[in-house]
């Protein structure tokens, strides 16, 4: 790159190119805000648009009334979020450390067993029979959080370990008496921050915006999560009233007539879309930093 | 002998990696084994090991009868290709340009805006393809009818379905995915671009025989190991995003949303694990000869 670039019309033209795909990008975004701010009339009128005839705020109103099912829901996404990249982190930081210690002669084998799930799997079908079939995790909570382990991950943990903590330092922890434990816990794993750091939010990330695993086990409302709610609530707009046994039938009935169809959903939507958006300039680093550090294998 | 002294002696090691042996053992390899009901005729109520055999029927019906293994297996690959080489140029296209911008806030807050979609769940990009498509309604149908065309029932035409997925892709894997082409870029040295200038290079040239040989290498290693998934399809983006309408199977149902599909319905375990079995033999195959293909030409990618 040539130090001193002038800003002439070729940069323009690209800066500009650059910023239309910039907001490509937002658009969508974008749209859902607003039509979760449109009249449902509007909707049905002048169909989904930027800019709506009338505004709105039924949408938000059938949010914030009926959103206990929207907490619940919350509720359960940040439990399996939370505990699942916690526990998977633990789980694939304690086995990239074992991995790691060349004094190990059995990190080979277990190398290879982590190796054998990259190239080989049971698929879909044979994983649903056996953990619902031999495990009982039809309806459990433990379905969506249990399963979290990637050789990818563990590899990604590994390779930092073997480039950025010395041998010699844990050799100088053994020699001052700390046991495999000690120098795991006090030296080691303060070192893999940076590692942990990206894994933890790929994790986060992968668990918050998993569906798949929640559509095939999750039945009972109280152990939907936010992904599951909403393809329930693309299906029909009135789940989250449904669950609500204190409105008589005839109030129901009602009721089903004025629920603001399309902007309720896009609602809906933003509401569980709210957190990742806000969140993102803070994580957005670490991904970046992820995915160089995934492509470098060790 | 000398393997079990060395583990006794390491015993907290071997308590630190259990953990993780056991997670493997229990969602991974033991599912592995249920790959065997693809000989085996399902009965609900005996569970996969203790179904009958049946040698192999479930094959016969999945090659035989219709064009299922045909359709899935053309539909899986085919979009594999395209957005395979569609999205390689779009990455190496963003990554370029944004290299290029003199303006480098700009440029980093650009690249942050196209990155986000990233991190959207494909419901939610199943909702705002919706807005868009829609008959009467949606914003093309709109646009279509102001120009003078006619409605368009999207959801219930396969045809046009290509395009579409191939767009929801780009438009939300771009962003991230040239992430690591802009690292490589970023790492070239400028003394090179200068010096092709004394040399009176013009830009056009410089993209040519300087930018583009330094993107080459991460361009083969990020393809060759993505060979290894080609038997695999984001389900998000082919059941979610086609609403699984059966009108547009023909164009869109590849292996995973086919599985998941009749797990939902309860339907044909008996093809369905055939389906998968086939999947999961295909895919080994492809990572087996991927990794010889990297094995030969850049060993220290290789994945063993």
């Amino acid at each position: 790159m040539s130090k001193k670039k002038k800003l002439g019309l070729g940069q323009g033209i690209l800066t500009a190119c650059m910023a239309a795909y910039a907001i490509i990008c937002l658009l969508p975004m974008l749209l859902i805000v607003v039509v979760s701010f449109s009249s449902d009339a509007s909707i049905n009128s002048k169909g989904f648009s930027f800019f709506p005839t009338e505004w709105s705020l039924k949408a938000w109103e059938y949010v914030g009334g009926y959103g206990k099912q929207l907490i619940v829901s919350y509720g359960v996404t940040i439990f399996i979020t939370v505990v699942g990249t916690v526990l998977g982190l633990l789980v694939m930081s304690m086995f990239a450390y074992t991995l790691s210690r060349k004094c190990f002669e059995l990190r080979k084998h277990l190398a290879i067993l982590m190796l054998i799930t990259m190239l080989f799997s049971g698929g879909q079908l044979s994983t649903y029979l056996v953990e619902t079939g031999m495990y009982g995790m039809k309806d459990s909570i433990w379905a969506l959080i249990l399963p979290g382990i990637s050789a990818m991950h563990i590899i990604i943990l590994r390779t930092y370990i073997q480039s950025n903590v010395p041998d010699a330092l844990i050799e100088s922890a053994k020699i001052d008496g700390a046991g495999e434990y000690r120098t795991f816990w006090q030296i080691v794993f303060p070192m893999m921050k940076p590692s942990l750091a990206s894994v933890g939010f790929m994790k986060a990330i992968a668990i918050w915006n998993d569906w798949n695993k929640a559509y095939l086990y999750i039945t009972s409302p109280n152990k939907t999560p936010l992904q599951l709610l909403l393809i329930r609530v693309e299906k029909n707009i009135d789940y989250l009233i449904q669950n609500q046994s204190d409105i008589p039938a005839s109030e129901y009935a009602e009721m089903m007539k004025t629920l603001p169809q399309e902007s309720g959903r896009m609602a809906i939507l933003l509401t569980a879309l709210g957190p990742i958006m806000i969140a993102y300039p803070f994580f957005q680093k670490y991904f970046v930093k992820g995915m160089t550090m995934g492509a470098v294998k060790g | 002998m000398r393997l079990i002294k060395n583990t006794w002696k390491n015993r907290a090691l071997l308590f630190m990696a259990l953990p993780a042996v056991v997670l493997f053992i229990l969602f991974n390899y033991v599912p592995m084994f249920g790959l065997v009901l693809a000989f085996k005729e399902f009965n609900f109520s005996k569970g996969i090991w203790g179904s009958e055999w049946c040698g192999l029927e479930n094959f016969k019906y999945l090659f035989m009868v219709g064009d299922t293994a045909w359709r899935l297996t053309r539909n899986t690959v085919g979009y594999y290709l395209l957005f395979t080489a569609v999205g390689t140029v779009a990455n190496v296209a963003i990554a370029i340009c944004i290299n290029e911008m003199v303006l480098k806030r700009a440029a980093k807050f650009f690249q942050s805006c196209m990155i986000l979609p990233n991190f959207i769940s494909y419901i939610a990009v199943s909702f705002v393809v919706y807005a868009f498509l829609k008959s009467d309604t949606g914003i093309v149908n709109k646009l279509l009818l102001a120009m003078g065309g006619s409605n368009c029932s999207f959801y219930l035409d396969a045809e046009y379905w290509p395009l579409i997925l191939l767009i929801v892709k780009i438009w939300k894997e771009t962003g991230y995915g040239s992430v690591l082409y802009l690292s490589v870029l970023t790492g070239i040295d400028p003394n090179l671009y200068e010096a092709a200038s004394i040399d009176g290079a013009g830009s056009w040239q410089k993209l040519k025989y300087i930018t583009l040989p330094f993107l080459v290498p991460m361009v083969i290693t990020m393809t060759l190991l993505g060979l290894g998934s080609i038997m695999h399809s984001d389900t998000g983006l082919f059941y979610q995003v086609t609403k699984n309408s059966g009108a547009l199977y023909s164009t869109t149902q590849v292996f995973d949303s086919y599985v998941l599909n009749s797990i939902m319905n309860s339907v044909n375990y008996g093809m369905t694990s055939a389906v998968t079995f086939f999947q999961s033999v295909v895919g080994f195959i492809m990572v087996m000869v991927t990794n010889l293909i990297i094995r030969r030409y850049s060993p220290e990618n290789a994945l063993f």
